[in-house]
């Protein structure tokens, strides 16, 4: 056993929120981890900023110029040896005998791959990013990922969001980023916001931060003439909570308020921007795949409302694909899901593009682990090691699929059948956070980790 | 003043289902000598931490604990049967009498059906799936076998499945089998959910075969449903497991189409030896006795038999348990001496539980759980004995707004216990309590006023004390709900004074 101590799967899947209920009714400032400021839960942007003057931010000096982080969690770990096609890898043909992608000079073929580097190419259901890869606004990192070498959906999805393996740590990159920098806007109502029902692991931790499955939710039920009257009532009563729940309730009030001044429900895409585009057979998608569409455009909503949000971060399910992966017919799961996250993205980049927001937004994308090398006994992968990441920006060093190939063949694959990790996801993140976000204080948005330079954006 | 606490006094009750109870727990009965008085005082002052108000170990915790929500009969039923008695009750949940639920379930048509029924004999308007989700809601709300309930979502949990990646047809059996098993020999349980197309179809064991191998059921029937991420085991295992386990599967699954089968079998467990691999191999260790040896169906028993009772899965289940009904700290300590119940007792899970809630040991232990959208829907509608003529519109609450319904969570790991999966916006919460009270939900309705005539503040104080807290309200909240109210409330006020209750940080725990 690696870990007698901590229980169990599901329980150490989120330790961070075992260790919060541990100390339920404390508050989360005194289980902080002793290497953490002690002003990481504070709301007050001061505080914050008096912390990260060694990292060069002074008091109330805020920091405008820093990014939007845009973070992107396809869950269930997809398979990057089909979203980013290795064709030109001499084993990639035999190891995947009928689910690969053709390559791109097969003419005749219409599932061929779009060749992007003479090594790298597209698939289909993907192709409507080439135009932002030729733009240089699209960058791919293969072989890349979490290097744990946990095949646990659960783990591996702790590990990549907490940003070390290590089941203790129960806050995410995102949320201590957050929570080691001064806010953009000062007195803003939210500074992170997960479009999800609960909070991800990559945001936990993070002040003012809360999750919100749905834009046009700002009712509070009841009689509206005694509202004000109730809330209020409600929120004196939760001043005198347990942390979590006095936290929580202040996060809501906020969250009403937002809401309601962002007005979703009208809300137009600018630059001609199609999210949730039809397939090509002309059916409408369906399920998480259409989710992600309708929280890439709240994603685009909020962010061009300017209203201090800092951090978005987005779950997109089902990307298991144990079985029928089929990456090329409209009805296959796979190609859905492919369909969905790149006319999605598409159309989020030309949205926040047209309104001028794409110099100060970076889109992150990644996954908990690739999948099997070999395809299994049901047209299918299993769980893998390395994977894919994608980064969407302005000031993305686009154009490229950036790697340190590890080869496909049997003896060069990671325990004999998944792609090897030669990019650590955290050199990405980490200049993300450093170059984009303005953030220095590595040490504690990585903690024990060194990030080797890749030049994945640019300062 | 006409308080719901004297009504329920001298209210006549459930005569009939505590004889029958005393009659099926003979065995036992010398334990019921110990009263809920006695009882409360084993239990001392339990502080809970900075901030609570209201959460020390009281009278009804056990009840609190053991069901969905409190009542007025469940107390009164509580009071006369005392912590051991009560507990035992609901511990031989065949014995309760439940007909009111029991008529209720005559909605649902298919919830007794095999897979062949639902496949071939339902009406087209019926979808078994939906059905499933009804019916479980109207029976947490109704049934009396609330702790039978509260193991069903336990263990549905558990052995999650989710309703869009299973043949609905499957669906009425899966959590027959649970139900039938919640309580007994986990051994049991365990096979029961292994001979279960819903699970194997879910976790893509019907194409595991000979030649084709595909792990995923192998590794989470080790990591999830048994012994845990960290029990020991390695990826070695799991291929010997998904070896085992080839060729499990499910009746008719080859055959086609099946909308014409006449396969009274459909859907049921099958084992094909065809598509099984015999080969065996190592498993949870290198010599000869951990040598699974090359053979059929019998492997997978044996392979069932292995796991169910080892230390692993003792210590992963009990955790678990411990989580959902103790203390979701789950004491390391207590994690081992119920891990060692588990072992001695042939992983017998009403046995575990007779241990979690021996009134000593739960009062050393116990902490207050938050409670999860379920948990709070359903409660809030047995609190104030809510009439509620379809499920729906709870059901349509839990989905769009608080994401918890059942068989609606998709990863295989269950709906998260833990109370920040759960804390992150409390607007859905105060939204269906305000909803709720004012019977705003469809096809739910609360008459809070046939229970008092005063309208006086203080009466109505009392009233939401002893339905919605079991006579535990912070003086505290009583003080500032009492602030806020007029003296001589109109109807409206009193609703919005339940609602305002229910939407307390001391009403989000249990």
């Amino acid at each position: 056993m690696k870990n007698q101590t901590t229980g169990c799967h599901e329980y150490q899947e989120l330790t961070r929120r075992g260790l919060i209920s541990k100390f339920g009714f404390h508050s989360l400032r005194a289980i902080a981890p002793t290497w953490l400021p002690n002003v990481i839960y504070s709301n007050d942007g001061a505080k914050a900023g008096d912390h990260v003057k060694n990292g060069g931010l002074g008091r109330g000096k805020l920091d405008v110029s820093r990014d939007i982080v845009v973070s992107i969690y396809l869950r269930g770990g997809c398979d990057g040896l089909t979203m980013c096609v290795p064709y030109a890898d001499p084993n990639y043909y035999a190891i995947r005998s009928t689910i690969a992608v053709p390559r791109p000079d097969q003419t005749i073929n219409k599932n061929r791959a779009t060749n992007l580097d003479g090594f790298f190419g597209l698939p289909p259901a993907m192709a409507a990013l080439k135009p932002l890869y030729d733009d240089d606004r699209f960058l791919i990192v293969h072989a890349t990922g979490s290097t744990d070498n946990s095949r646990s959906h659960f783990d591996a999805q702790q590990f990549m969001e907490a940003g070390k393996p290590d089941k203790a740590l129960w806050t995410g990159w995102l949320g201590r980023h957050l929570a080691t920098s001064a806010e953009t806007k000062s007195g803003s109502l939210l500074r992170a916001i997960g479009l999800s029902g609960t909070l991800a692991l990559t945001l936990e931790g993070g002040p003012k931060t809360t999750a919100i499955s749905n834009l046009n939710d700002a009712n509070y039920g009841g009689r509206s003439e005694s509202e004000t009257n109730r809330v209020n009532w409600l929120k004196t009563a939760y001043e005198t909570a347990p942390a979590m729940l006095k936290e929580s309730a202040e996060n809501t009030v906020k969250t009403v308020e937002l809401l309601r001044s962002l007005n979703f429900s009208t809300y137009t895409p600018g630059g001609g921007a199609v999210y949730n585009r039809k397939m090509p057979g002309g059916g409408n998608m369906y399920g998480s795949a259409v989710d992600f569409g309708e929280a890439c455009k709240a994603t685009a909503a909020l962010i061009k409302k300017d209203v201090g949000i800092e951090a978005i971060h987005l779950d997109f399910g089902t990307w298991d694909t144990h079985e029928n992966q089929s990456p090329f017919e409209d009805y296959g799961f796979m190609f859905m899901n492919m369909w969905s996250l790149s006319n999605n993205l598409l159309a989020l980049y030309t949205d926040l593009n047209a309104a001028g927001f794409m110099g100060k937004v970076t889109i992150v994308v990644v996954s908990e682990f690739g999948r099997t090398a070999q395809q299994n006994g049901s047209l299918g992968t299993d769980h893998g090691h390395g994977n894919v990441m994608f980064l969407i920006g302005n000031n993305v060093n686009g154009g490229q699929v950036m790697r340190n190939w590890p080869g496909l063949a049997n003896e060069q694959l990671h325990e004999g059948n998944a792609l090897k990790i030669t990019i650590d996801h955290r050199d990405i993140l980490a200049e993300v956070v450093q170059r984009r976000l303005k953030n220095n204080n590595l040490d504690q948005v990585f903690p024990g980790y060194t990030p080797t330079t890749r030049n994945a954006v640019f300062p | 003043m006409d308080s719901i606490l004297s009504k329920e006094i001298t209210s006549a009750g459930s005569k009939s289902s505590r004889r029958q109870f005393i009659q099926a727990s003979a065995a036992t009965a010398g334990a019921i000598a110990l009263t809920s008085h006695a009882s409360a005082q084993v239990f001392g002052q339990k502080g809970l931490g900075p901030g609570d108000r209201r959460r020390r170990l009281g009278k009804f915790s056990l009840l609190e604990r053991t069901s969905y929500g409190v009542n007025r009969a469940e107390m009164q039923r509580f009071n006369s049967m005392g912590w051991i008695g009560y507990l035992e009750y609901q511990l031989n949940p065949t014995f309760i009498e439940d007909s009111d639920c029991d008529r209720r379930m005559q909605a649902y048509v298919s919830s007794e059906l095999s897979p062949y029924q639902c496949l071939r004999e339902l009406p087209p308007e019926v979808y078994c799936d939906w059905e499933c989700i009804q019916s479980q809601v109207t029976r947490a709300v109704y049934s009396k076998r609330q702790l039978q309930e509260m193991l069903v979502e336990f263990w549905m949990d558990h052995f999650n499945v989710y309703i869009y990646d299973v043949q609905r047809e499957l669906l009425p059996a899966h959590i027959a089998a649970i139900r039938k098993n919640c309580l007994g020999n986990f051994h049991t349980l365990l096979t029961s959910m292994v001979k279960n197309p819903a699970i194997l179809w879910y976790l893509d064991n019907l194409d595991n075969t000979a030649g084709n191998q595909n792990v995923n059921y192998a590794r989470e029937f080790l990591e999830l449903h048994t012994m845990g991420v960290d029990g020991g085991y390695n990826e070695s295992d799991i291929k010997t497991v998904s070896r085992v386990f080839t060729g499990w599967g499910m009746d008719g699954y080859f055959e086609w189409p099946w909308d014409q089968t006449t396969n009274k079998n459909w859907g049921r467990f099958k084992y094909y030896d065809e598509y099984h691999d015999p080969s065996g191999g190592q498993f949870l260790g290198t010599g000869p006795s951990n040598l699974i040896a090359p053979g059929g169906s019998v492997q997978g028993d044996t392979v069932i038999q292995i796991v169910a009772s080892h230390p692993s899965t003792a210590k992963h289940i009990c955790t678990k348990l411990i989580r959902r009904f103790v203390n979701p700290d789950a004491p390391a300590d207590l994690v081992a001496s119920a891990s060692e119940v588990f072992l001695n007792r042939n992983g017998n899970i009403a046995e575990i539980l007779r241990h979690l809630f021996d009134p000593a040991r739960f009062a050393k232990y116990y902490a207050p759980r938050f409670k999860r959208p379920y948990h709070l829907v359903i409660g809030g509608q047995r609190n104030l004995n809510a009439e509620m003529t379809d499920p729906d519109s709870l059901v349509w609450e839990l989905i769009w707004n608080m994401r918890q319904v059942p068989l609606f969570w998709l990863p295989p790991n269950g709906y998260p216990d833990e109370m920040s999966a759960w804390v992150d916006n409390m607007r859905p919460r105060w939204y269906y309590s305000q909803q709720y009270v004012l019977n705003w939900l469809w096809n739910s309705r609360v008459n809070l006023f046939s229970n008092f005539k005063v309208r006086e503040k203080n009466a109505v104080l009392d009233a939401i004390n002893l339905t919605l807290f079991a006579g535990q309200m912070p003086d505290l909240r009583r003080e500032q709900l009492a602030a806020y109210l007029p003296d001589v409330m109109n109807n409206n006020q009193i609703k919005e004074a339940f609602g305002l209750a229910m939407g307390t940080p001391e009403y989000q725990m249990h």
